[in-house]
């Protein structure tokens, strides 16, 4: 290997790459197709659906988790068997995830096999086969889901954060499948879901290193033949905060204070975003050296106490709404000790910055976000989420313009707004030693 | 952090030509001579097979960007391949590890990279890690028993800066002793978190025990005595020894243009030292590859971890890329995988429930080709639970069987597609990806081979090459097996090396 192979081009050899390219189109049925041009050999691609638990109903709940696990099984033309070796044959590496507003049906293999694997991924999306055998099989694991989840008590945590936050409904709907739907679920329940919220206005073909009019080929092969429907509109998220704590494992308690963000489609998300890296966060025992966020201000005041584990701050955005604040682990006696310390956190924003803590944290988001786009996969959800949200693409300078630009003004700014709305907190865990809501609020509004 | 080699799709690599010049410079001749003297050519081919007389290059191959090599004049070199975009990833790769530390040194190499976050000459480690921090830069670094990386992932104005950034750490370092006396006690909870975790236990041990009697058996972290006794000293011997110019290489991937960075490299590093002096100095010693076995049973422990690896051959040898297709074909088993049971790698359905018993012989399981400067090791891990310890020992060996007496065209197809694919997604991952392939390449082979060369390697394997070298590798070899937990029903050595042959088939 350290000598050429004879008839090969060296490595010296190559050509000049120009700067990526974005091309939208949209098919006659709706369809949205979003590529982006990557000199590779590989490509990335994915099927984006705008729908998932909050677009379920009582009737429907746990569809969109049943679907996530009825992808890339039978379908209606092929076995289980037929749909892997046939995978396996492209060299396809393949995923679906669904999520509290969106499904996604990813897949990455060697630009050459992209039409083939495409048309599976759409396959196993439109047609998934729903027998009795199909919906045991996705039941074992929906329930191993679940179990799973009870474990992670930072994703549980989180899950219960938007129960309290939403009140149950729209983003607040449990994400999982409660395990007496699953025990129930049917075919049939799974056919109503598909039928009332999925239709090609809202799917969205996005994919990276794949020639934008073979995309758009491949969407229209697979896509072209369906006829829009109309489906049920999205009930808007209505934020109300309070309180819930869910007791599981003695020893660790998985604490949230939250407070309604900004939504993905508000001018102030990007001040948000800024705002988080400024809190920042992490493990007190994590790999990593400068660079993970250590001079953060979580790092520096919060994980200055070796009791609290873990800390970081967490802001996620939806289309109608978002979440914003500080999640931390703790063992069940510090939780007092670790809300106090978090609590006072969240209230110093409503003190303003220093313009190097300003700086720094507009620093690390922007280089965050191109080093997040750096990844295949991850510019690949961008492209399709994106047209999802905002119905077309801000590529990563025109984002990093608008992060360069924010001031410390606009975090106070911003600050203020998400610390005027009603705390959600959440519990996960050992909660006995957790304070009342009215004690942990008043701490906030110090 | 530490890593122990690269345990999944490997394709790294390591040139002998460096590897072997710092070491044999003192101790023996120049082995790189030896082989193009002849002594070892039937060992080492230039390539491993023809490639099919219609071969015909991709020419999307062709269309990918170049990666641009200079050497200084100090010795050391510079890599890099410019792709647009905003920003880049920066590396220093340095041919040194746990291999090349002395007997009572074990762990300064790890412990040095620990250090040099921890303040310079010009900076304590506070101004350092808000001056990182104000730039929205990256840093981290990792020792494995080979190399040790440093890199930074920073904004394409900011390259110049994270070179001073990376230069100041390498060159400038402190090393203030009350700081090694706090960062014991970080390494010592470092060790314990790794001494949690099974894997790292079971592969260290399998090193102990494969490498026994050679510096490659030695663990990264070092021992708990040594990190307890680390002194300035042996830290400072280490690094005049190993952080030399030519055994460096610096890299970056992303928006650079090449000249321009060559110099800013040149300016920020002219004060690397170019020979290796003081007593850390060591000949690189061989490693032996002894089969053996190393158990540590614990009937308390649930289930039962395993490691069996055969001595495979050395990074840049002509087979590599068979050995890459084989781990392909062996695959992994990954148990949220749900499909594991229908795919067409055998090994992979067959512990995934596609057998007599009808359900999982083990809860995962890993095809490992981690390759070193002159040997390597090649097998499977996994995790079971006792009573199908035996049931999958045996199904691995027999898939192993299968590699040596008939392996077919159609299976290493799949494996080809399918390492092709995994190759190239590994470096659309991240510019971190490549920057890292760069470096370990210029490493290893003293050189970067372009994809076209990578495919055609992998398109040169065919199920005769396969068969030839699982024979040479896995037929009738002895094997070094590592295993923790509840063992109790693994089988004896003998049995387990009877297995490693067949008269049927």
């Amino acid at each position: 290997m350290n000598m050429p192979m004879p008839g090969t081009p060296s490595a010296e050899v190559g050509a000049a790459v120009s700067e990526p390219t974005t091309k939208v189109s949209t098919l006659p049925n709706g369809v949205r197709v979003i590529t982006e041009s990557k000199a590779s050999m590989g490509c990335s691609m994915a099927i984006f659906c705008a729908t998932g638990s909050r677009s379920e109903t009582l009737e429907t709940h746990g569809a969109s988790h049943f679907m996530q696990h009825l992808a890339y099984k039978a379908t209606v033309d092929k076995s289980h068997f037929g749909l892997t070796r046939a995978i396996e044959k492209l060299g396809g590496h393949v995923a679906c995830g669904s999520s509290r507003d969106c499904i996604t049906y990813a897949g990455e293999c060697l630009t050459s096999n992209a039409g083939q694997l495409f048309g599976l991924m759409a396959e196993t999306f439109l047609y998934p086969r729903l027998e009795k055998l199909d919906i045991d099989n996705a039941r074992t694991l929906v329930l191993a889901d679940i179990q799973n989840s009870m474990k992670n008590g930072a994703f549980a945590v989180q899950d219960v954060l938007h129960t309290v936050a939403y009140q149950g409904q729209t983003l607040g709907a449990p994400m999982l499948c409660n395990p007496h739907a699953a025990e129930m679920m049917k075919g049939s329940v799974i056919e109503a879901f598909k039928q009332t919220t999925i239709s090609p206005q809202r799917i969205i073909v996005s994919a990276v290193g794949v020639d934008h009019d073979r995309m758009v080929e491949y969407a229209d092969k697979a896509f072209g033949e369906m006829q829009p429907r109309s489906v049920s509109e999205l009930v808007a998220a209505q934020y109300g905060g309070g309180d819930c704590r869910v007791p599981s494992e003695p020893g660790q308690v998985h604490l949230a204070l939250g407070f309604e963000g900004m939504p993905c489609t508000a001018k102030e998300s990007v001040a948000a975003a800024v705002l988080q890296s400024l809190l920042g966060g992490g493990d007190q025992f994590s790999a990593g050296g400068p660079g993970k966020g250590l001079t953060s201000r979580i790092f520096r005041n919060v994980l200055s106490h070796p009791e609290i584990l873990t800390a970081t701050s967490f802001n996620v955005s939806y289309k109608d709404s978002g979440l914003f604040g500080i999640q931390a682990t703790v063992n069940a006696h510090d939780a007092q000790m670790a809300i106090t310390s978090v609590a006072e956190e969240l209230t110093s924003l409503r003190g303003g910055f220093s313009e190097e803590e300003v700086t720094r944290a507009k620093n690390m988001t922007i280089s965050a976000l191109f080093l997040n786009l750096e990844t295949m996969g991850i510019a690949t959800e961008d492209l399709g989420r994106q047209i999802m949200y905002y119905g077309s693409r801000k590529d990563g300078k025109a984002l990093a313009a608008e992060v360069s630009a924010i001031t410390s003004q606009d975090l106070q700014k911003v600050a203020k707004q998400i610390l005027s709305s009603p705390l959600s907190f959440a519990a996960y865990g050992d909660v006995a030693y957790v304070p009342s809501y009215s004690e942990i609020v008043a701490l906030t509004r110090a | 952090m530490r890593r122990a080699g690269n345990l999944f799709i490997s394709r790294v690599g390591k040139t002998s030509a460096l590897s072997k010049r710092f070491a044999s410079t003192v101790a023996h001749p120049n082995e790189a001579d030896l082989y193009s003297a002849g002594i070892f050519t039937g060992l080492r081919k230039s390539y491993c097979g023809p490639l099919p007389p219609s071969y015909q290059i991709d020419p999307a191959l062709l269309k990918l960007p170049a990666t641009k090599v200079t050497t200084l004049p100090n010795g050391m070199r510079v890599a890099t391949e410019k792709t647009p975009g905003e920003s880049v990833a920066v590396g220093v790769f340095i041919k040194s590890g746990s291999r090349y530390e002395t007997d009572d040194g074990n762990g300064s190499a790890h412990f040095l990279e620990h250090m040099f976050f921890k303040g310079s000459k010009n900076s304590t480690q506070g101004q350092f890690e808000k001056k990182v921090e104000q730039m929205g830069c990256r840093l981290n670094a990792y020792t494995s028993r080979e190399q040790t990386v440093y890199y930074a992932n920073v904004l394409k104005k900011d390259v110049g800066e994270s070179l001073n950034i990376l230069s100041e750490m390498l060159l400038n370092s402190t090393f203030d002793p009350a700081a090694i006396e706090r960062e014991k006690k970080t390494i010592l909870q470092e060790m314990e978190e790794v001494e949690k975790l099974e894997e790292e236990v079971v592969f260290d041990n399998l090193h102990y025990t494969a490498y026994q009697t050679s510096p490659l058996g030695r663990t990264i972290l070092g021992t708990e005595d040594n990190i307890k006794n680390m002194t300035r000293d042996l830290i400072l011997n280490y690094i005049q020894a190993n952080y030399i110019a030519s055994r460096m290489v610096i890299v970056a991937a992303g928006p650079v243009e090449h000249d321009e960075f060559v110099n800013m490299v040149s300016k920020a590093f002219a004060a690397t030292p170019t020979t290796p002096s003081g007593p850390g100095v060591v000949s690189l010693a061989p490693a032996y590859f002894t089969g053996s076995d190393i158990r540590v049973r614990d009937d308390e422990m649930q289930l039962a971890y395993v490691a069996t690896a055969w001595e495979t051959v050395d990074i840049c040898h002509a087979d590599s890329p068979a050995t890459m297709v084989m781990q392909a074909m062996l695959g992994s088993f990954d148990p949220n995988y749900s499909s594991a049971i229908h795919s067409g790698t055998d090994m992979v359905s067959l512990l995934a429930g596609d057998n007599p018993r009808g359900y999982p012989l083990v809860q995962s399981a890993m095809t490992f080709n981690t390759q070193y400067s002159d040997t390597g090791l090649f097998g499977v891990y996994y995790v079971a639970e006792m009573k199908n310890v035996m049931e999958a020992q045996w199904a691995i060996f027999r898939e192993f069987q299968r590699l040596v007496h008939s392996a077919s065209d159609e299976k290493v197809e799949l494996a080809k597609t399918q390492l092709k694919s995994t190759i190239v997604g590994q470096l659309d991952s991240s510019l971190s990806q490549v920057c890292e392939d760069i470096g370990r390449q210029m490493l290893n082979y003293g050189r970067r081979l372009s994809m076209a060369e990578l495919f055609a390697r992998i398109d040169a394997v065919d199920a005769p090459t396969v068969r030839r070298v699982a024979a040479d590798i896995f037929d009738d070899k002895c094997i070094a097996v590592s295993a923790k937990g509840n063992i109790s029903t693994l089988p004896d050595y003998l049995w387990l090396r009877r297995h490693t042959w067949s008269l049927r088939y």
